[in-house]
Order: structure tokens, then C-alpha cells, then sequence
């Protein structure tokens, strides 16, 4: 655990230099403009179907509304499981430094989370609920911290890509720029640390596991990968965007050539980091 | 339709569900009472999967939150969690 701990050191420093208030520094609109675009059409989720190249522009930036909701609100499901599992490992088997620095991360994480919720609740009066749905697998400890940290480097790698590429985006709403920004400036040093401690756990403990537990954890890491896109792909978002079929609009888009393409993309960064790292065999299709 | 043949109908359709999501069964021959979880017919990441199914089904939202432990285990026992008792699933 020594480059973890040397790591953590590192990331509080930089997480007390970068200390922010997310209150003081947003200015949340009265009503927002039904005109604006709120998530680049390129990462929609029907982006190359035939249904969304014959929206006129006005639903596809309605569209595009929705979908920012949703994405927010699958980073409030995603990061409530990461505050439970940071929180559970405050103190427990590593050395203080690590703590240190997950005191950061879990204080991050909320603040996130509050933006989220604050927009979510705002201007779309809800947030949507996550459909996961754990059969409740039991691991030995070992392996019940290594997944965490391999689910938290899987769910960050994926919104992370949304939020750099959104916060670049000049035709999106200056708030949705800004939200994007914040999320990925803390992001950048919670994937730092999920990527070191993550394989650091599966050098340590990949030998005493042995070969059926490891396939067991690539099977599970596979379903996840899998479970974490669908959360991207909501009917009910179709429906509030003025779809009438939209359980089927959502089979289209789950299923478009095009968005698997999309899917492989984003992905090629995370699945990199499992394969050279041993973890994963190789790259799951998506 | 009477209650039966709509129940019927409902069994039907999430029988030819998990029969598209596993190999081995036809639309029509996965039995209601079989254990669909317990033998690994249908996985975790399916689950999701079925929600949504279920969700176009009913015609309203599900919140997993408040799904009870064992709704998933049989098609009988989804028929009767989802479209008998009356849960406050959305």
C-alpha cells in the first residue's frame, strides 16, 4: 500500500488547495431557456438513429434537457453508493493517510451530489430513480473492497467523459458548462486514486484468490460495466421529451449501431486501464 | 378480457421475456413457477432489464427501492408482486 499511501498524500494536499463552495459559486437561474441546449447532441442517447435525425430542433434541445437530468441523476445514484463505500472503509484496514485522504473524496462526492440534486429538483422537480438492482452477491473482504474501488474507477471513467466534453462545449448553457467543469476538476484526482488503489488490491490479492474467483470477478465487472450504460439509456426520459412509444424508442437506442459505437468509445479509456492492468482479460463489447 | 386471460396474457409476456434473454426455452415454455434467479436463468444485469420491461407494462414508473425480496424469483411470483398486490412501487 505504500504508492497509495504516497498518492493520498499528494491528492489532500491538492484537494485543500482546490477547496471550493459549490453554494457561493453557482447562480441558479429563476426559469432556464427553453432554446438552450443542455447536453451535447453528439452524447445523446438516440444520436445516429433514425428517430433523432428527424426531431426538429426544438425536441432534440427538449431532449437534450431530459437527458441532462438523467445524467445528473444517475450521478446521484452512482455517488450515493460511493459515499456509503468510502464511509465504511474511513478507518478500517489501511493506513491513516488513506483516510486522510478519502475525507476529501467523501466531501467532494457530496458536494457534487448537491449540484446534482439542486438542478434535479429546480428545473425538473425530480430526479430519476436508478433501476440497479443487487441480488445480493457476498464476497470475501478482499474482494468486496476491490470491487468497490473497480466500480467507482467504471463509473468515473464514464461520467467523466460526459463532463470534460460538455464543459468544452460552447453551445451548451453556461450552467450545464460550469456544473460539468466542477464535477470533472475533483474527478481528475478521484479516478487517480480509484485507478492506484484498484490494482493495487489485485496485485495483492489476485494470487490468493485463485482462478475462479477471478473469473467470477471479471464476470461481475462485465455485468457492471453493462448495468452502468443502461442507467444512460431511461425510457422515461423519452416519454418526458415527448416521445409516445417510448419504451420502444428505448430498445432502438440501446440497440443502434451507432450507440454501441458510442458506447465502445467512451469506454476505450476505462477498458484500457482493466486489460493492462491484468484485471480484465479483455475489453468488453458494449 | 376477464381477469384470468389477463393474467394469462401478462404470464405470457414475461415468459417469452426471459425466454429472448436465455437460450435454451421458447417463448412458451418457460414454465410460471421456475426458479428464473436461483438457476441463473436470468442474471443481475437482466433484472434491470426486466424493470423496464415491466415498467412498459404496467405503464408507470417502478422505483427498485422499494421492491421486496423474492418479487423476481418465479413469474408467478413477478405477476403477483407487480400486477396483484397493491405495493406503492412508483
Amino acid at each position: 500500500m505504500d504508492n497509495v499511501v504516497t498518492l493520498s498524500q499528494k491528492l489532500s494536499k491538492a484537494s485543500v488547495k482546490r477547496y471550493s463552495n459549490p453554494y457561493l459559486e453557482f447562480d441558479w437561474p429563476e426559469v432556464l431557456s427553453e432554446d438552450s441546449w443542455w447536453f451535447s447532441p453528439e452524447l445523446s442517447s438516440l444520436c445516429g438513429t433514425a428517430v433523432y435525425d428527424v426531431l426538429p430542433a426544438e425536441q432534440q434541445q427538449r431532449l437534450a434537457f431530459w437527458e441532462l437530468v438523467n445524467f445528473f441523476s444517475l450521478n446521484i445514484h452512482g455517488e450515493k453508493a460511493l459515499l456509503q463505500g468510502l464511509a465504511k472503509r474511513l478507518y478500517s484496514r489501511w493506513p491513516t493517510e488513506i483516510s486522510e485522504y478519502l475525507h476529501h473524496f467523501l466531501g467532494e462526492e457530496n458536494k457534487h451530489m448537491t449540484l446534482f440534486g439542486t438542478f434535479c429538483m429546480r428545473y425538473a422537480n425530480k430526479v430519476y430513480p436508478s433501476k440497479a438492482y443487487s441480488l445480493n452477491e457476498n464476497h470475501i473482504q478482499s474482494v468486496e473492497d476491490f470491487l468497490f474501488f473497480a466500480r467507482v474507477v467504471i463509473f468515473e471513467e464514464f461520467v467523466d467523459y460526459y463532463n470534460l466534453y460538455m464543459a468544452k462545449d460552447e453551445r451548451l448553457h453556461p450552467l450545464c458548462r460550469a456544473i460539468n467543469q466542477y464535477h470533472h476538476n475533483d474527478e481528475s484526482r478521484h479516478l487517480a486514486f480509484g485507478r492506484k488503489i484498484t490494482q493495487q488490491l489485485f496485485e495483492s490479492h489476485a494470487g490468493d484468490w485463485g482462478e475462479d474467483t477471478v473469473n467470477g470477478i471479471r464476470r461481475y465487472l462485465g455485468d457492471y460495466i453493462q448495468a452502468t450504460w443502461k442507467e444512460y439509456y431511461n425510457p422515461w426520459v423519452y416519454k418526458d421529451a415527448g416521445f409516445n412509444d417510448f419504451y420502444k424508442t428505448y430498445l432502438t437506442a440501446w440497440r443502434h449501431e451507432s450507440q454501441k459505437q458510442l458506447r465502445q468509445k467512451i469506454s476505450s479509456h476505462c477498458f484500457s486501464f482493466f486489460v493492462t492492468s491484468g484485471i480484465l482479460a479483455e475489453e468488453p463489447v458494449v | 378480457m376477464n381477469v384470468l386471460s389477463k393474467e394469462q396474457a401478462i404470464k405470457n409476456k414475461l415468459s417469452a421475456w426471459v425466454a429472448e434473454q436465455s437460450s435454451g426455452y421458447h417463448a412458451d415454455s418457460v414454465p410460471f413457477d421456475l426458479r428464473i434467479i436461483e438457476q441463473r436463468i436470468i442474471t443481475s444485469v437482466q433484472i434491470m432489464e426486466l424493470i423496464l420491461f415491466l415498467e412498459h407494462l404496467r405503464g408507470e414508473p417502478i422505483n427498485p427501492l422499494q421492491i421486496k425480496p423474492g418479487a423476481f424469483s418465479t413469474i408467478d411470483a413477478i405477476y403477483q408482486h407487480f400486477f396483484v398486490e397493491d405495493h406503492a412501487y412508483a
